[in-house]
């Protein structure tokens, strides 16, 4: 069940083959980022337009042979190597720092990438100001589902964290309480 | 004991779970329909832990398996004409579906569409949708693509394309020859978003109509299906 990924390795667009798991080469172009233990040296991110549009505009021209973009359905087998992951804004995601939102930032959206939000807790006292880097597609609804929810919660803003956890409402994964974000522009 | 607790579920973890999946039929308006849609007979599903695995009973009493890969589970099947279904299947984290236009007759994968916030027509002639980029990928455009279920998969590509397109006529934003905004040098006034939860058919399957947000902009757009399979598109 293997198959070939194509991965560009910098803006001189040498490529290089590896074969992975065709299930991983399949999720990973669906999600955007994955990571390997066969490709040294970074993580595997989508390859095209929207999310690699700096090496996608020098090489868009130089896609190997058997090599498919990416539509929408993780059919993508082409990467390009990032040090780290990056989050929807195409900028590396900090602990503690970075935020993700719904809708998803935009260049003229209700969030765009960069926006800092100022952060109250219950108290009114502010706790700090975190950047938007990030979508999250799952924060259009309430954060429900534990003894945490808050029925009066309508949607939500996602804290990037670097924990390794990685089951969904991981308990070692703390949830940030009910804060309040006012978003600076 | 807690020793024990973290071996077994280790093992788990490293077995992919097979169990018996259901179809759970619980989304008709993907189909466009206000009536819950029953499951067409002699399907059955199983998941196996990287996708779900898909049997159809064939005329001949023979039965067929697919495994459609990635989405946790399928949320819906809609019957199409020509003894063909589309199965709606969601990504994990809720981030839009993979949709499978399939042949109940061979029990083959005809077509596969990455969607968000996909919709039948009501005649089940159309499905329209936004383009699904990938979740950790940046939104530097949205569009909206209509598929035409009459023609086959080569019939939804672009023609004369010299790489596989997401499938579909772009049918919102407006732009000279329907080019794809992967083809093109965006401009601000092109970054749309979609600030709605859905699209909406008229009844007779002839309009489309759905928000649309640009810069401090908010609409409403109205795609119409012409009977000579023109589009035309509005702003109100």
């Amino acid at each position: 069940m293997s198959a070939t990924a194509y991965v560009f390795a910098g803006s001189n667009c040498q490529v290089f083959t590896y074969t992975l798991n065709r299930l991983f080469i399949s999720q990973t172009s669906l999600n955007g980022t994955g990571l390997s233990a066969s490709v040294p040296n970074g993580f595997l991110h989508t390859f095209g337009k929207g999310p690699s549009p700096t090496l996608w505009s020098v090489c868009k021209n130089s896609i190997p042979q058997g090599g498919n973009l990416e539509t929408g359905s993780g059919n993508g087998n082409i990467f390009v190597l990032v040090p780290k992951v990056a989050g929807s804004c195409s900028r590396t995601l900090v602990n503690n720092a970075t935020l993700a939102t719904n809708p998803f930032p935009t260049a003229l959206g209700t969030w765009q990438c960069d926006d800092p939000v100022m952060l109250f807790d219950p108290r009114n006292a502010a706790d700090s100001v975190k950047l938007v880097e990030d979508g999250c597609p799952a924060c259009s609804g309430g954060f429900g589902g534990d003894q945490q929810s808050d029925p009066n919660t309508v949607a939500h803003i996602d804290t990037y964290t670097s924990s390794p956890g990685c089951r969904a409402h991981d308990p070692s994964i703390a949830d940030y309480v009910n804060f309040y974000g006012i978003r600076i522009r | 004991m807690r020793h024990t607790n973290w071996i077994a579920t280790a093992l788990l973890a490293l077995v992919p779970p097979i169990t018996e999946a259901q179809i759970a039929q619980d989304r008709p308006e993907l189909c466009s329909s206000l009536d819950p849609v029953p499951l067409p007979l002699g399907l059955s599903a199983i998941s196996t832990g990287t996708g779900t695995d898909l049997t159809f009973r064939l005329r001949d009493g023979s039965s067929k398996s697919l495994q459609l890969t990635v989405p946790d589970e399928i949320d819906q099947i809609c019957p199409l004409d020509r003894e063909r279904l589309a199965a709606f299947g969601g990504v994990r984290g809720g981030d839009g579906y993979i949709v499978w236009i399939l042949s109940e007759q061979a029990g083959t994968i005809l077509d596969t569409i990455g969607a968000r916030d996909p919709r039948l027509s009501p005649d089940r002639r159309w499905l329209i949708y936004r383009q699904r980029y990938p979740t950790q990928s940046e939104a530097v455009f949205e569009q909206y693509l209509l598929y035409d279920l009459s023609k086959d998969a080569a019939g939804n590509q672009p023609s004369g394309a010299r790489h596989e397109y997401p499938p579909g006529r772009l049918v919102y934003p407006v732009t000279a020859s329907r080019a794809r905004l992967e083809d093109l040098t965006l401009t601000p006034d092109q970054y749309h978003t979609f600030p709605g939860k859905s699209f909406f058919w008229s009844a007779d399957s002839k309009s489309v109509a759905s928000a649309d947000h640009v810069g401090k902009t908010t609409s409403i757009i109205v795609v119409r299906i012409e009977a000579t399979n023109l589009l035309r598109t509005s702003m109100t």
